[in-house]
């Protein structure tokens, strides 16, 4: 086990590297000259060239990517050229309000999603099954923008009961989190669907109503185990992508997380911001499946750990 | 006489596949007594495993069932899903194929094992694992401790298939229904698994029906047999008798397709031509393509199945005295 956990955060480190030089060619890559978005087009080529050297962007590249990583290993994500603020500071800030959208919008996810598939592979076929499937359907298809200005509208606007946008109460966090969970509850649904009834099929299930198991136990002590690990990897995933910025569903409801960031700083090709965004939705895919991967040991005897 | 455990009369199974009904079985009789042990053979396809399931009430949704099971006294087709659950793992149980994909490769071993004790059974939980224990070192397997808390995967074949035998036992059962239950392992191991559920069903004086494509298994576990043809059973009687004295020309050639080990070789022959299909049946005998001594009748008109002596009951035109058409076989 612990040789295992050493050699999985070795190769965690060994991806990020990768990142950290991806996202270092992503920021050289972008149009425009990020001196400019410093001084301003009225600025003069000496006032230029000066900026660009303190700044180091005169540098050859390989040095400045290790001065990048430096920085980095100390914690120095670098200067926001548009805020005028440390990026960490602008990060951190922001990503706490991220954190708790996006867990709160995949619980919703996660709630609406899986009881939706089991019932709908349990009655297969059945009247209920084709109403929930239904339903899921018109969910998958609901554009998050479309979702968004609905809720905003009708509940927020006309109904005036939650607030139109913003942050900082919980009351703010029920119709962004409700608008994200809607829309991914229905991948939930068909994933835990198409896999329960899978499982449904599998000899060992014949074998649990061979021994008189009812058929609420046997869904849920001989079959939910076995149904739920695509969910599990695909939950691990999602997670990760939502914590690294929900651009749409925080432009929407003006929420200042780290995908509302992400957006201005492309918009402002403010290059260390946009590096720090992309970096961080890279570090939570890793630490997420690190985490996936253990969690499959736990629910899956036949996965030995060595 | 004393009354059969388990009897069979007419049953008819049929699958539904692209809105027609199938026939699977056509009018299956079979009784077992308390703890006799019956064997039921027959090529591939021919429905054992449907006849198995059916008292089981196991088919899958598409499976339209008609007749009678009746298992002591009560007709098992026409319970009601909670007295039928009462009777599966308690009074029948069933032992499959393959026991690695018939186990939950999730769930402990100790715990599959202790699955019809917990559903049938008022006991705690240390009660039960006493019982698992128990039964765990009843069909051989030692470091039972160990074993209890290992899942499926980590066992051998033959070990496999002792897990599902304990867990059959685990009720003692009044009937086992074990459908090819050595099929799946090696020769040596074949052997070892029959023994012990040969042991355990004289023991506990359980009934047992045997499914099995291997007549010699047959001879050496079960004191009757019944052979079965393309949904039907063409024959019935005591293991010695159906050995030396086979009545239908099938089960004579099943007989003589058996390889011999003492240099008979060269007299095992194959019985020619395939099975017929589902959606194919012939109308009259449905063996008669297939049968050297067919005659005109037995094409056009399917034999009854009925008692010819004490033991034998069989299905064949040539069992009904008219012996003097034999010269008009046709092939
Ligand atoms: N659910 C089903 N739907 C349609 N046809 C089925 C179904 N189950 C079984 N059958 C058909 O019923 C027939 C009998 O099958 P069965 O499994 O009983 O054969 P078997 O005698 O057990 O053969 P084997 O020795 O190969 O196990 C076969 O033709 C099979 O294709
Ligand atoms: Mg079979």
């Amino acid at each position: 086990m612990a040789a295992y956990l050493v050699r999985r955060i070795l190769g965690a480190f060994i991806v990020l590297i990768g990142i950290s030089i991806i996202t270092f060619i992503i920021a050289y890559a972008v149009p425009g000259d990020p001196v400019r978005t410093v001084v301003g087009e009225k600025a003069s080529p000496e006032v230029v060239e000066q900026v660009r050297h303190t700044m180091g962007l005169d540098r050859p590249v390989y040095v400045q990517y290790f001065s990048y990583l430096n920085r980095l290993a100390h914690g120095d994500l670098g200067f926001s050229y548009y805020n005028n603020q440390p990026v960490t500071h602008l990060i951190s800030e922001r990503f706490g309000a991220t954190a708790v959208l996006a867990l709160s919008g995949w619980a919703v996810e996660i709630i609406i999603g899986i009881p939706l598939g089991l019932l709908t592979a349990v009655y297969n076929r059945k009247i209920t099954d084709y109403i929930l499937s239904s339903l899921a359907i018109i969910g998958i298809s609901l554009p998050t923008f479309w979702l968004g200005m609905w809720f905003i509208y009708n509940i927020s606007y006309k109904m005036g009961i939650l607030p139109i946008g913003g942050s900082g109460d919980i009351k703010n966090l029920i119709l962004p989190s409700l608008t994200l969970g809607i829309v991914g509850a229905a991948y939930y649904q068909r994933l835990v669907k198409t896999s329960m009834l899978e499982v449904f099929s599998q000899d060992y299930i014949r074998t649990a109503h061979a021994n008189g198991a009812s058929s609420l136990r046997v869904t849920f002590r001989h079959g939910f185990r076995n149904g739920v690990i695509p969910a599990v990897t695909y939950a691990g995933m999602d997670i990760a992508f939502l914590m690294g910025g929900v651009v749409i569903t925080e432009t929407v409801f003006n929420y200042p997380g780290i995908g509302q960031l992400a957006m201005q700083s492309i918009q402002h090709l403010d290059v260390p911001v946009i590096m720090a965004t992309v970096l961080l939705s890279a570090i939570c895919v890793v630490v997420m499946n690190f985490i996936v991967d253990i969690l499959y040991f736990l629910i899956d005897p036949r996965i030995s750990i060595s | 006489m004393e009354k059969p455990l388990l009897d069979i009369s007419n049953l008819k199974v049929s699958f539904k596949s692209d809105g027609t009904y199938l026939n699977a079985l056509s009018g299956v009789n079979l009784s077992i007594y308390p703890g006799e042990s019956v064997a039921l053979v027959g090529e591939s396809g021919c429905g054992k495993s449907v006849t198995s399931l059916s008292i089981m009430r196991l088919l899958k949704a598409n499976a339209k069932v008609e007749g009678q099971i009746s298992f002591n006294g009560k007709n098992l087709l026409s319970l009601g899903t909670k007295e039928m659950r009462k009777i599966r793992g308690q009074d029948v149980s069933m032992i499959f194929q393959e026991p690695m994909s018939a186990l939950n490769p999730v769930i402990r071993i100790g715990d599959q094992i202790g699955e019809p004790l917990f559903l049938h059974e008022k006991l705690t939980k240390r009660q039960i694992k006493t019982r698992v224990l128990e039964l765990l070192r009843l069909v051989g397997i030692a470091r039972p401790e160990e074993i209890y808390r290992e899942y499926i995967h980590q066992l051998s074949g033959g070990m496999r298939q002792r897990v599902m035998i304990a867990m059959a036992m685990a009720c003692k059962p009044k009937l086992i229904i074990a459908d090819e239950p050595t099929t799946a392992l090696d020769v040596t191991v074949q052997a070892q698994i029959l023994d012990l559920l040969r042991n355990l069903q004289k023991e506990n004086n359980m009934a047992l029906l045997l499914i099995t494509h291997d007549l010699g298994v047959v001879s050496e576990m079960c004191e009757r047999a019944a052979v079965m043809y393309a949904g039907k059973i063409v024959e019935e009687s005591t293991v010695d008798t159906l050995f030396n004295d086979p009545r239908h020309p099938y089960t004579k050639g099943l007989i003589s397709s058996i390889p011999k080990l003492e240099g008979e070789r060269n007299r095992l022959k194959p019985i020619p031509g395939n099975v017929p299909s589902l959606a194919n049946m012939p109308q009259g005998c449905r063996f008669a393509p297939r049968c050297e001594f067919a005659m005109e009748q037995c094409i056009h008109q399917e034999p009854s199945y009925m008692a010819i002596n004490k033991k034998t009951s069989v299905g064949c035109w040539l069992e009904r005295g008219n012996n003097d058409d034999r010269s008009t076989a046709t092939s």
